[in-house]
């Protein structure tokens, strides 16, 4: 018998051979060196190939295990809480307003009709539009009443409707799960207490779903001039909340565009850095990028002292280095629990984006340290381009 | 009974996977994790195997695992459940090879010479010649097309039968073993003279 083709050796090697064939072939490899050279090295080659591979360690498994059952029980519920989704982002576009020192009026109709959001005019309109299904928010405030202990009562005269500005998707959208460095544990573990305290009871929100309500809450401000975070928010029928499942977060998922990622960095203070100093107004803000390392710690103690922080994340200005790497769209996830409140690092990120503490903000997602401009995040609010993650096919 | 015989016709009483994934899909945490577990380590090898990094490796495997809690409804139950989470896997790493964009991918190529001439340093270092060839191969396989690189990976790395690899990417079994075949000719062709004169 003549020598089998390469082929064929390979299919007697994998035992794919018919019986018929594979006698022939074997009788020939047992006489054959040159064959059974072959058929040894091939088999040498593969299995050090196959048993090269490092598996990692399974805590790793285990926690990409309880992100992705979540995820999985996250999207089967979220169709309940569009209307606390869109209600939410009404809001913020209202804490925008205010810290920007701009909140006329006009331009907060201006601001909402262009993302398809309309203001009620108080809490009695709720009643009206609770039949309807439609998701109702209050917005509207006044920015002096920020910088004194003045309650926020949110009464404009505009009414909500909130389909438009969750229905912009691709996709592309689909998949990251942007925090902040400990991207597969569990969100719960994450959040501080008192993280997300700008957003606490900024303004009313009212929303309704079938079977549920949540309206009222007022903000009065910090007593050393800082953002207010007293006041929040309640369930209107809290009878029919009892009997409500409530999910554990609300998720908004949006693309920015011109961040960045740089892979595999080891130890992100020494890349990006930046000192926080406290103002006058207990504010953190933000300071040119040094060379210097600026520990996350030194901006936590620089924060009021009546708020508790812990992040992983940083602040930084521009730098014509990370200008130049900023053309990648960075996918961004908000991250709200039942009763409104950020996560720490959604907290973080928003406390950024309404205080303007800086151009940009840093993620560590594993070891990618994500860049994204603030810039471009105040849009998704503005454009209404931040959708609950859970519409995300 | 006619709950079993149903489940008898859609295959699910043979096919315990899916009645996991039916549970878990019902928010069973258990079942989610026995499924899981069950198939962690092979699907993120087969991804690792298949894209240049673990973290696209660990996106590939978690996205891979969401994407079939999400398409169960249209899972065929007369497949088995691995061959179609491969087929997930391998279409993922497949479309993420696509995806990378020009900075990554000149990233990878420098990584990727700096790979090759750690090997020839090796070389000259006196390293086992073992590993030199071990070196030589995953670069071989990195170079191959998606394509076959999956066959190869299916086939080497899991130790599928042609016919589970068919099954598997959704191929006829004559091409399963032509780009197996060419997987592995190609690889021969980029060792060279470390494999030895056949002919």
């Amino acid at each position: 018998m003549n020598c089998p083709d390469f082929n064929t050796l390979m299919m007697f090697l994998d035992g794919e051979l018919g019986e018929e064939r594979l006698k022939e072939v074997s009788e020939h490899v047992i006489l054959c060196d040159r064959c059974r050279n072959l058929i040894d090295s091939q088999r040498n080659l593969e299995t050090s190939w196959r048993d090269s591979f490092v598996t990692p360690e399974d805590d790793k498994f285990r926690s990409m295990e309880w992100y992705i059952f979540k995820r999985i029980n996250r999207r089967s519920r979220w169709k309940t809480f569009v209307p606390a989704a869109a209600g939410i982002i009404a809001v913020l576009l209202g804490v925008k307003l205010i810290l920007d020192n701009k909140p006329s009026l006009d331009r907060v109709t201006e601001l909402s009709r262009s993302s398809g959001i309309e203001y009620v005019t108080d809490s009695s309109q709720f009643e009206d539009v609770r039949d309807e299904s439609t998701v109702s928010g209050i917005n509207g405030f006044d920015s002096e009443e920020t910088d004194t202990d003045a309650s926020i009562t949110a009464p404009t005269d505009h009414v909500v409707s909130t389909e438009d500005i969750l229905v912009e998707t691709t996709s592309e959208q689909e998949g990251y799960f942007v925090t902040d460095g400990e991207s597969t544990m569990p969100q719960s573990a994450m959040v501080e207490e008192g993280a997300g305290e700008t957003l606490r009871g900024m303004g009313s929100l009212a929303q309704e779903t079938d079977r549920q309500a949540i309206t009222g809450g007022e903000v009065t401000t910090g007593g050393s001039g800082g953002i207010g975070s007293a006041g929040s928010f309640e369930y209107v029928n809290e009878e029919e909340y009892e009997e409500t499942e409530i999910p554990e977060e609300i998720i908004f998922m949006g693309v920015v565009d011109g961040g960045s990622l740089e892979e595999q960095v080891d130890d992100i203070s020494e890349t990006i850095t930046l000192s926080l100093d406290a103002d006058t107004t207990g504010l953190a803000t933000g300071q040119t990028v040094a060379s210097s390392v600026s520990p996350c710690e030194e901006a936590q103690d620089n924060r009021a002292s009546n708020q508790s922080f812990e992040y992983h994340s940083r602040f930084f200005e521009t730098s014509d280095e990370v200008m130049d790497t900023l053309k990648e769209d960075i996918y961004v996830e908000l991250v709200f629990d039942a009763d409104g409140q950020p996560d720490s690092s959604t907290a973080f990120l928003l406390d950024s984006l309404f205080a303007g503490w800086s151009d940009y903000i840093s993620f560590v997602y594993r070891d990618t340290v994500l860049v994204i401009p603030l810039a471009s995040i105040q849009q998704l609010f503005i454009d209404g381009n931040l959708v609950p993650a859970e519409t995300i096919e | 009974m006619l709950l079993s015989v149903l489940l008898m016709m859609t295959g699910e009483e043979e096919n315990p996977d899916i009645q996991l994934l039916r549970k878990a899909k019902n928010g069973d945490r258990d079942a989610f994790g026995e499924l899981f577990r069950k198939y962690e380590k092979r699907v993120f090898r087969v991804a690792r195997r298949m894209c240049g990094s673990d973290d696209e490796a660990w996106d590939i495997t978690q996205d891979a695992f969401i994407r079939a809690m999400q398409a169960m409804d249209r899972y065929d139950t007369q497949y088995r459940f691995f061959t179609w989470i491969y087929r997930i896997t391998t279409n993922l790493a497949i479309n993420y090879a696509k995806k990378k964009n020009r900075r990554r991918e000149v990233h990878f190529e420098e990584a990727y010479s700096a790979e090759g001439q750690q090997v020839i340093e090796d070389n000259v270092a006196d390293r086992a010649a073992g590993e030199q060839l071990l070196g030589a191969v995953s670069k071989a396989v990195d170079k191959l097309t998606p394509a076959l690189k999956a066959v190869f990976v299916l086939r080497i790395d899991q130790q599928l039968s042609y016919s589970e690899i068919a099954e598997s990417l959704d191929i006829a079994m004559g091409t399963v073993m032509s780009r197996l075949n060419r997987a592995r000719v190609k690889i021969r062709e980029e060792l060279g003279s470390m494999l030895g004169e056949w002919e």
